[in-house]
């Protein structure tokens, strides 16, 4: 190598800085919201529990023999027209029996009373799992949107690592530096190093995690074809004989597994199959003891105990924190929100860098990528809100309430995009960020009082806890956002006599 | 900093060789494990997941082209080792 | 309260102490306030941010197993917040020169 190509080629430093700037936007842009949805899956089923105000109270525990009963009678019924069933059992999270089914690829249930058996009518809802399916399928697909998430997670481990090349020297020395008093952009700087230094093995391991729970389809050669466990009644050729009470079954398992830490009960032709909770140990081993459905004898406990199994088991149950008591849930929970602050500071950061640097200052790809960053970073997290509006405002009874409020978050996230970009091009991203802000702060601040309303009828003898804490976090988010259109106003106010007031000239003053 | 004649490309030909250099590791170290197949299959996915990224960052980081290649190779071979003990010892 | 919840908070006061001693022992922090620490004070300083930590770390897989690691890890981040927004808010920036008695032994 000659003297004058070694002087042509970048350090290291700015090689490590460009490809930490370009992927993290590209890939940051979904990735905000991949964490958005993340950060509200960690407390998913409590959404679930949110959305269905009905909820009534109820011991968790092992139902009672007639509400295994009745759920066994659900079980049948349902069993022969319907593609997959499972019997959810009571948890501390969620304290009802469920009967879940397939039905025209949407997941429905028949809710029971754990210890009266008496069914519960609860609305449909998109709930918590409407969250997940998006966090890790973006809704393309459970191939192709699987296969895009884990893309964008090796493009964030790409990432981390360049920003870790970058930012090594001041690592340690910075580590918990914070001055939001200073100039900018140092204020944005030290909140995206914050965030992505202190939660650096949580970013590591959840990106890492996650693209390894579904490698088999990322790496399809490592795909195992799954037994099928139906046998040839799966789409209801088959007769299925009846089933065994139910509740002699559980009290085995129970000794098994413990009494608080039964999962669900699966159904096939010839057995009956009780699984673990998952909250059982880190590791989701899906322990299971089957029985003969017919006698209702205990077959035998399967159980993957290899270390390869083990660790597969551990380093996903990592990712989906189900093991997490709730101490350990918020921690997640802050993790999650740390994610998506680096992510946005990251792209406010670009954006701005790309401002001062573009030589032409109003280009169409720097509106489009400043119109896009507000779409997802305050769009995503208004849509999200949007859902939870939604599902309080619906009627109850309303047929269509899944499709509805699943087609929310994207009408809101779709429209909320074209807004920003309507402001990006008007040259005025500025206002969109206040505007979203804003909105995302009412929305927030305003949710205990829509939960009020609507649940009053119903408030009477429920647990509290649930409403409360999804109450109360929303008031804390929406006050952080209130604060941030504050201080987004205040600066735009004081550089409104600047000419051509673009975004990175008002952030960065 | 802008798009310059150096970044793209380096960056279009690390993408291209990272895939397949994770899917060389997902295919042949299961075959080097005398263990079950989703056994196996689990401690190759292990480091395949691992080569993708670093071998972006590596082939990115290295002055040269063929430094890179080098080095992505001996960041290939350590993964492996890194792996493979995973899959003997394992949380227990 | 169970055990590991017990590991989770004590481990977030073990990490705040040990990160705030971290932050005063640079010198960029000394350089925007008014308090500098005495040499012992550096010393013992030193010695806690690292020593607090193993302490939690081997407490935590005592009581808890690798729960109690998890939430090791997890409470170093949560304690590094706290200390940076405390920092942030108690004292803001002070443009002020470093007392030269005080300087880092480390930092020559």
């Amino acid at each position: 190598m000659t003297a004058t190509h070694k002087q042509s080629v970048p350090s290291l430093r700015m090689r490590m800085g460009w490809l930490h700037a370009w992927v993290g936007f590209i890939a940051g842009l979904l990735l905000v919201c991949i964490f958005v949805t993340g950060t509200m899956s960690v407390f998913d089923t409590e959404i679930t529990h949110w959305m269905q105000p009905e909820t009534p109270s109820a011991q968790p525990g092992i139902p009672s023999a007639e509400a295994l009963d009745r759920a066994a009678a659900a079980v049948t019924e349902q069993e022969g027209k319907k593609n997959r069933i499972f019997l959810s059992l009571p948890s501390d999270r969620d304290p009802l029996l469920h009967v879940t089914y397939m039905d025209h690829d949407v997941f429905r249930s028949e809710n029971f009373h754990p210890q009266t058996g008496q069914t519960v009518p609860l609305r449909e809802t998109a709930g918590g799992l409407f969250f997940f399916s998006f966090h890790y399928t973006l809704y393309m697909g459970r191939m192709f949107g699987v296969i895009l998430v884990q893309v964008l997670a090796v493009g964030m481990l790409v990432t981390l690592g360049s920003g870790v090349i970058i930012h090594l020297k001041a690592l340690l020395p910075n580590l918990v530096a914070f001055r939001p008093q200073s100039s900018s952009p140092r204020p944005w700087i030290d909140a995206h190093v914050i965030a992505a230094v202190l939660f650096l093995p949580f970013m590591f391991m959840i990106a890492y995690t996650g693209v390894l729970i579904h490698a088999n389809r990322f790496f399809p050669n490592t795909a195992i074809e799954r037994p099928n466990r139906d046998g040839p009644g799966r789409n209801g050729h088959h007769h299925a004989s009846p089933l065994p009470p139910l509740a002699p079954l559980l009290a085995d398992a129970a000794e098994t597994f413990g009494a608080d830490r039964l999962g669900f009960i699966q159904f096939s032709p010839k057995t009956v199959t009780v699984v673990r909770a998952d909250n059982s140990r880190i590791g989701i081993s899906r322990d299971h003891i089957d029985y003969d459905r017919t006698t209702g004898e205990r077959i035998g406990l399967v159980s993957k105990n290899s270390p390869a199994a083990r660790t597969s088991q551990f380093l996903g149950g990592l990712h989906m924190a189900r093991w997490a008591p709730v101490p350990v849930r918020w921690f997640y929970f802050i993790s999650g929100c740390a994610g998506y602050v680096m992510f946005a500071t990251g792209l406010v950061m670009f954006l701005i860098k790309r401002r001062r640097t573009a030589t032409q200052k109003n280009s169409l790809p720097m509106e489009i990528a400043e119109g896009l960053a507000l779409g997802t970073v305050l769009g995503m997290p208004l849509a999200c809100t949007g859902v939870l509006w939604m599902n309080r405002l619906l009627p109850a009874d309303l047929p269509s309430r899944v499709t509805v409020e699943g087609s929310t978050l994207f009408v809101l996230w779709g429209a909320l995009t074209v807004h920003a970009l309507g402001r990006a091009f008007g040259r005025r991203v500025m206002k969109g960020w206040i505007e979203q802000s804003s909105l995302l702060s009412l929305l927030l601040c305003l949710l205990p009082v829509l939960d009020l309303a609507t649940r009053w009828k119903w408030i009477a003898g429920q647990d509290q806890t649930v409403y409360a804490a999804v109450d109360l976090t929303s008031v804390v988010l929406g006050l952080i956002a209130l604060r941030l259109s504050v201080v987004l106003r205040r600066r735009t106010n004081a550089t409104t006599s600047l000419p051509e007031a673009s975004f990175s000239k008002e952030i960065v003053s | 900093m802008a798009f310059s004649s150096y970044y793209l490309p380096r960056l279009l030909i690390a993408s291209l060789l990272a895939y397949p250099a994770g899917l060389v590791v997902a295919t042949f170290l299961p075959h080097l494990l005398h263990m079950p197949r989703p056994d196996s299959f689990f401690v190759a996915q292990v480091g395949a997941v691992i080569v993708v990224p670093a071998t972006v960052l590596t082939i990115f980081g290295t002055r040269s082209l063929l430094g890179g290649l080098l080095a992505a190779v001996a960041v290939i071979a350590a993964t492996m080792l890194i792996a493979l003990p995973l899959a003997a010892f394992g949380p227990q | 309260m169970t055990m590991l919840t017990a590991t989770l908070l004590f481990n977030l006061v073990l990490w705040s102490i040990a990160l705030a001693c971290h932050a005063r022992l640079q010198s960029g922090w000394q350089r925007r306030r008014s308090w500098f620490p005495s040499r012992s004070a550096q010393q013992s300083m030193q010695a806690g941010r690292a020593l607090l930590p193993a302490t939690g770390l081997i407490l935590s897989i005592l009581l808890a197993g690798s729960e109690g690691v998890v939430g090791w890890v997890a409470s170093a981040s949560l304690g590094g917040v706290l200390v940076a927004v405390t920092d942030a808010w108690r004292a803001p920036p002070r443009a002020e020169t470093r007392h030269p008695s005080r300087r880092l032994s480390g930092q020559g």
